[in-house]
């Protein structure tokens, strides 16, 4: 047992340092580090923002907060500030580091290719329609919606694409100069030689990208991040009865925000405003009997009660993981600042800080961990254990108490949502033992090569 | 460096404790209240009618209306209040929870005439819904209003209704005087101007009536028909009905329009749903079942 154990764990590793060696991979993981920081604070607001300091929120309703706290409105206004100049242009940040590692990797100009990224990313979200506007009017001249966290994967797309265009115009280039090159060549590594050189790849990917935002403009939506939402656009409302339409959807959701897409589940947008939720509401209005509904099983009653604990892919139960067992002291930093989004099921610092985006390990749990625990919830709501949750709580709601708030008390459905929150932690256990292990090697391989470390850090 | 290490997980472990009680427990607290009070406004089938008299009058100004109404064992139970100067509630009578059509009427303790007068009375008429709402957990009604009490009601629904909260299913404002004793109808008073120009903020689905009286071809007595016809540029093509019946013959004198059998006939049949009152009336077994829509058409086979 043990050695089969040991046999998975160098699997996993070798697995590991395997993905590493592609440069993408790499890119998008120092990138991501880079950003932990902002998104950390980003979040920790944002969540202060919804649950405490919108009326609707979980805290602002319960400690009756909007009846007591003097300048209450006032002060959302400056936080949301920083949430929207963090989480809300992360991609634009994102765009940048991408390229820019990405080109570092390749030998080419990481800083001139990341502003090439950045511009593209901007010039893909043009307001090209606001032709009434003076030529140097800078109003609504970006569409600045764009930017956000559910953005995150276009902007990888992005600086992908325009860091291996550049790549190959450069050297496109560079072949040109060799033939047309005086014979005494001048120094190479001169001052204006760095920026002339990289004349016609970034005039020509900025042309193109020009062009690409101006096409893009005459579709409907008008931008590159509503083509693609709307071109995945899958409606919660279609999924919202049959169980297995219903693991469908959970699955495609949690897949979606491995890549950086915000899926079509919600957390703030619970699924009881369609006919079913209706239909139970009204039934648990008129009779108190909970367990008589005519729709037991819902998106609503399993997903959003069970099976979103913390965020997408039951993260709390990824923090709960880390504290308990990991002695990375980086894991549990990272663990530490996601305690206080994860209470209101905001999940962006884990995604990004563990990281779990793009994670070749942590997907797994990530997308079994939501589904064994809203299996537990559907084996007791179908037994009539428990009665499912109809009642509707604020989106903010810590989730433990989903269960046992949307059934208006219900005892059973605290301990299953406790049961649930403890098998998670089951499901990511074996994963963070491995991710520890890979931390570990991470670092033995850094010190074993410190000279290659420094060199391609150059 | 144990022991230490061991007092920090013991601290951990109780300040999540507390932390866990101090979430659930109000919370649980709040849920309950939400739920109460949803469970409440969801099964509330009272639609109350409220009465509302004219200047000089007061909270009994409609009994004998009400004793009228109330014949053929149908027993509306009667709620009076008499709204203060300082906005202070005096209350008579009782409704019985379970009747789904109670009545009730409020006057007011200053009933002068007069434009003035009458924004002060709606303002007290709202004060007076808002603790009905409280109290009796309806969330829609009908109104009648009788002479100033139309214009009562007119000023409320304009200043004060909110449409999200309550619905007004039927207004019916019996010799209301919308240009006060002005017989021409070109010469608005300001009241009149005042009430078309918020017009857009009546309740778009409204279904009202206004009945005149005529003792002659020209007035009831002391409401010139044109003035109770003014309603028209207020009402009309702003809600959803909007109808003009004038009534003749005896009783058709101002003050005993609310008595007049040809009123409490048209009140029966376009205000009060006989579907909604199978509970009081024995004669109608499914009654109870009925419909929540007031509609006339359906009970107009009455005699």
């Amino acid at each position: 047992m043990i050695a089969k154990i040991n046999h998975l764990i160098t699997f996993g590793l070798n697995l590991s340092i395997r993905i590493k060696q592609i440069k993408i991979y790499e890119a998008i993981r120092q990138t991501f580090s880079i950003l932990f920081p902002f998104v950390v604070i980003g979040s920790i607001i944002r969540s202060l923002n919804l649950a405490v300091f919108t009326p609707d929120g979980f805290f602002a309703n319960v400690y009756k907060i909007p009846q007591w706290l003097p300048h209450y409105n006032a002060i959302r206004q400056p936080l949301s500030a920083i949430t929207n100049l963090t989480i809300n242009i992360i991609a634009l940040l994102s765009v940048f580091f991408v390229t820019k590692y990405l080109a570092q990797m390749l030998k080419d100009d990481d800083h001139i290719v990341g502003i090439c990224g950045f511009l593209s990313f901007m010039l893909l979200n043009y307001n090209f329609n606001a032709r009434r506007a003076a030529l140097d009017n800078f109003n609504n001249l970006v569409n600045f919606n764009n930017f956000g966290f559910k953005d995150i994967f276009l902007s990888i797309l992005v600086g992908i694409v325009v860091a291996y265009s550049y790549h190959g115009l450069a050297k496109l280039n560079q072949l040109y100069l060799k033939h047309h090159k005086p014979k005494h060549a001048p120094d190479v590594n001169s001052f204006t030689n760095r920026g002339i050189r990289a004349i016609f790849p970034v005039s020509t990917i900025l042309l193109v990208m020009t062009l690409l935002g101006f096409l893009i403009s005459f579709s409907k939506q008008q931008n590159l991040s509503g083509l693609l939402y709307d071109t995945i656009l899958v409606s919660p409302n279609h999924f919202t009865h049959r169980t297995v339409l219903i693991v469908i959807i959970t699955v495609l959701n949690n897949f979606m925000s491995l890549l950086g897409i915000s899926g079509p589940l919600n957390f703030m947008a619970q699924n009881v405003s369609n006919t079913m939720g209706a239909a139970n509401l009204n039934h648990a209005l008129s009779t108190k009997n909970l367990f008589s509904v005519p729709n037991p099983v819902t998106l609503h009653t399993l997903y959003d009660t069970y099976g979103n604990f913390g965020g997408t892919g039951m993260t709390l139960a990824l923090i709960i993981c880390i504290l308990l067992i990991s002695k990375n002291t980086n894991l549990r930093q990272v663990a530490k600042f996601s305690i206080i989004p994860g209470l209101v099921n905001i999940n962006d610092t884990m995604l990004l800080g563990v990281p779990i985006m793009f994670s070749p390990i942590l997907f797994i749990p990530y997308l079994i961990s939501p589904l064994i625990s809203m299996f537990i919830a559907w084996i007791f709501i179908n037994f009539q254990w428990m009665p499912p949750a109809v009642y509707q709580v604020p989106g903010t709601t810590p989730s433990f108490l989903l269960g046992y708030l949307g059934t208006n008390g219900n005892i059973v459905a605290l301990l299953v949502s406790f049961l649930c929150l403890g098998v998670s932690v089951m499901v990511y256990y074996p994963f963070v033992v491995l991710l520890e292990h890979i931390r570990q090697q991470d670092i033995e391989l850094a010190l074993n090569q410190p000279l290659k470390q420094v060199l391609t850090h150059d | 460096m144990t022991k230490f290490k061991r007092l920090k997980w013991f601290l951990a472990l109780g300040l999540t404790v507390l932390l866990f009680f101090a979430l659930i427990i109000p919370s649980a607290g709040w849920m309950k209240g939400n739920v109460t009070n949803a469970r409440i406004v969801h099964n509330s089938q009272m639609s109350p009618v409220i009465f509302v008299p004219g200047s000089s009058a007061t909270q009994n100004r409609f009994d004998e209306l009400i004793d009228l109404l109330n014949t053929n064992n149908r027993n509306h139970s009667l709620l009076k209040i008499t709204v203060k100067k300082s906005g202070k509630l005096s209350i008579t009578g009782k409704l019985n929870r379970r009747d789904r059509q109670p009545f009730i009427v409020v006057g007011f303790e200053d009933n002068k005439d007069g434009y003035d007068n009458i924004k002060l009375q709606a303002s007290w008429f709202d004060k007076a819904m808002t603790y009905l709402v409280n109290q009796y957990h309806f969330n829609n009604f009908s109104g009648i209003g009788h002479s100033n009490g139309g214009l009562i009601y007119t000023y409320y629904l304009e200043h004060y209704f909110d449409a999200n909260d309550l619905t007004i299913k039927t207004l019916m404002t019996i010799g209301t005087p919308y240009n006060f004793s002005e017989k021409q109808a070109k010469n608005r008073t300001q009241m009149l101007s005042d009430f078309i120009a918020a017009k857009s903020k009546l309740p778009k689905d409204l279904t009202m009536y206004s009945v005149a009286g005529t003792e002659d071809y020209n007035d009831d007595g002391i409401v010139p028909v044109q003035s109770v016809q003014a309603g028209k540029y207020i009402y009309q093509n702003t809600v959803k009905h909007y109808t003009e019946v004038t009534v003749t013959g005896s009783e058709s004198q101002h003050s005993s329009l609310p008595q007049n059998r040809q009123i409490v006939q048209l009140i029966t049949q376009y205000v009060l749903n006989n579907d909604q009152q199978g509970g009081n009336n024995p004669n109608s077994p499914n009654g109870a079942g009925g419909g929540n829509q007031n509609a006339p058409s359906s009970s107009g086979s009455r005699p």
